[in-house]
């Protein structure tokens, strides 16, 4: 077990023969991740790498090879319209790694995935890798993550492969690494992936890393006080980040005295979790998360 | 949202007399409805022909916000007239970065004269720069990673000089040219260079902050931390590179490295 993606994931790549698509198109392939489709409009019946067929449409695509991830590589002008495209498909998941797509198209595709039964996860973010059913679908670097029970979540890709880095180093591993991406306006929360690691009897505890802007790490905190039975491990990125000013990722802002790493910290650390100072210390700080409930590492 | 408490802080009115903010949620799917335009304009105590005129303004509003991919469009102060017209006094706009590709005229009016000259310059080189005061210059590649060297920084008793995010690459290009930008900053008396090597191997890049480092004849504290595959290889070249590079095995013995640098 593990959550959104698994042994039985069948992946579908838009955009896969662009400069970023084809060359993480072949990493996945590399990890041994079931690439069993392309999309590229116009480029239907060929083949990449000569081994995945591409696709006109995500339709065909999915027709013809019942994938149910897509992974989304398009540029920022056409991403929204993947997305859509893969919902209209009725593919369950849509990882969207595309960063700088607008914030008007996101609002729209995400109005129109309503209903529809696809989940989103992204845009701006690494993917979803489950290293025990050797499924990475994204751009992180698969080699440093290893089959285990610790569960990661974040809005931060280069902070998701700290704690991975750390978290395999102290000979451990991840059941699901989940990046759900630095824009404001995204599909997969906090609170959605944290319900599917307290469901995952593969999961046994949780790292998660958040940063300045917006109320999804408070609104995240309040659901874990109410819910959460696992041991989780928090970081906060941006503590020393001045007000007004956006911090690389489109969400990372504090504004009005709103989305300070202060008040998020103080919400995390009141509904339990055990909070790192750095990000030098999340692994450690996994390890006494999980020491405090109990649990052998 | 609106507001007969125009003109003064808004975050404090909604503080102190949130009744007094009267807020729509706009559906993308249908746009700005008019009977949305009519809560708030009876809502904010408009009668008579007031009430239609201001309707068609909320519309346009609406319509302008989203054909110019504006992240706010603020109207303060909005007057009503004798005749019961509505009309605005002044007017301001925000407008998304990522949507300028489709707005040539919006990005002509950018005064790049009213923008921090290296965030200017930074944004040619397509890095995410942040100018800061401190004096530690920051290097590092992404956003959540770049933000977390910041606070560890502070964390220690130091002071960042900005944040600065070269992306996932970290190419002896784009080092050499974020090089560049940190070293612009006179108060900079330390970098500290913080990447973590996935898919792009630490032997790769310490020898682009090496080459990089040589080609703008760094004479600062340099200290690096490198993480992820073939770290040894990595610290090995930048041992032998003859260069004075300070390396640190994590962030936070990085940060305190630093630190001491510019004592």
């Amino acid at each position: 077990m593990s959550i959104l993606i698994g042994k039985d994931t069948k992946v579908l790549i838009s955009g896969i023969t662009g400069t970023s698509g084809s060359f993480h198109a072949k990493q996945m392939l590399e990890y041994g991740t079931a690439v069993v489709a392309g999309v590229v409009p116009g480029k239907g019946g060929q083949k990449f790498e000569n081994k995945v067929p591409i696709f006109d449409t995500v339709e065909q695509a999915v027709k013809a090879t019942g994938a149910n991830v897509s992974c989304v590589f398009v540029p920022p002008p056409f991403a929204a319209d993947s997305i859509m495209e893969a919902a209209e498909a009725k593919m369950p998941l849509c990882i969207t790694i595309t960063e700088g797509i607008p914030v008007n198209d996101m609002v729209k595709a995400k109005r129109y995935l309503e209903g529809k039964g696809t989940r989103l996860v992204g845009p701006n973010c690494p993917g979803v890798i489950t290293p025990a059913a050797k499924c990475k679908i994204g751009i992180m670097p698969g080699h440093i993550h290893r089959p285990g029970r610790i569960g990661v979540v974040s809005r931060s890709g280069t902070l998701t492969y700290e704690a991975v880095f750390q978290v395999t180093g102290l000979g451990m591993g991840q059941s699901t690494a989940v990046g759900i991406g630095g824009d404001p306006v995204n599909g997969t929360n906090f609170i959605d992936v944290l319900k599917l690691f307290n469901e995952d009897p593969e999961t046994d505890a949780v790292i998660m890393i958040g940063e300045i802007g917006g109320s999804a790490e408070e609104d995240a905190a309040a659901w874990v006080k109410a819910n959460f039975k696992k041991p989780i491990a928090g970081f906060i990125a941006g503590a020393s980040a001045p007000a007004g000013k956006r911090m690389g990722h489109a969400g990372a802002i504090i504004s009005g005295g709103k989305g300070t790493a202060a008040d998020k910290v103080k919400a995390m650390t009141e509904a339990g979790y055990v909070m790192a100072a750095s990000p030098s210390e999340l692994g450690t700080t996994l390890v006494e998360a999980m020491k405090r409930k109990g649990l052998k590492v | 949202m609106a507001s007969t408490e125009g003109g003064v802080e808004i975050e404090e009115v909604a503080a102190k007399h949130p009744e007094k903010i009267l807020k729509e949620s706009v559906d993308p799917a249908v746009g700005f409805l008019p009977f949305q335009g009519r809560k708030l304009a009876f809502g904010l105590g408009l009668s008579g022909d007031s009430v239609g005129k201001f309707v068609k303004f909320c519309s346009a509003l609406y319509q302008a916000y989203v054909e110019t991919d504006a992240s706010l469009a603020e109207i303060n102060p909005l007057v009503q007239l004798k005749d019961g017209s509505i009309v605005a006094l002044d007017a301001k706009m925000n407008f998304d970065d990522n949507a300028m590709y489709r707005h040539k005229d919006i990005e002509e009016m950018r005064d790049v004269a009213e923008e921090d000259p290296r965030e200017a310059k930074a944004k040619e080189l397509d890095l995410s720069y942040i100018a800061l005061e401190g004096n530690i210059g920051c290097m590092v590649n992404g956003a959540g990673l770049a933000m977390a060297t910041m606070d560890t920084i502070k964390l220690v008793g130091g002071q960042p000089a900005n944040f600065l995010d070269v992306g996932g690459g970290a190419t002896k290009e784009k080092v050499t040219a974020a090089f560049k930008l940190i070293l612009a900053d006179k108060a900079v008396k330390a970098v500290l260079v913080n990447i973590f090597g996935g898919i792009m191997k630490c032997d790769v890049i310490a020898e682009g902050v090496v080459a990089a480092a040589k080609e703008v004849a760094l004479t600062i504290p340099l200290v690096v931390r490198l993480e992820g595959t073939n770290v040894e290889k990595g610290k090995e070249i930048l041992k032998s590179s003859g260069l004075k590079i300070t390396p640190a095995d994590d962030l936070r013995q990085a940060a305190e490295k630093a630190v001491l640098a510019v004592k």
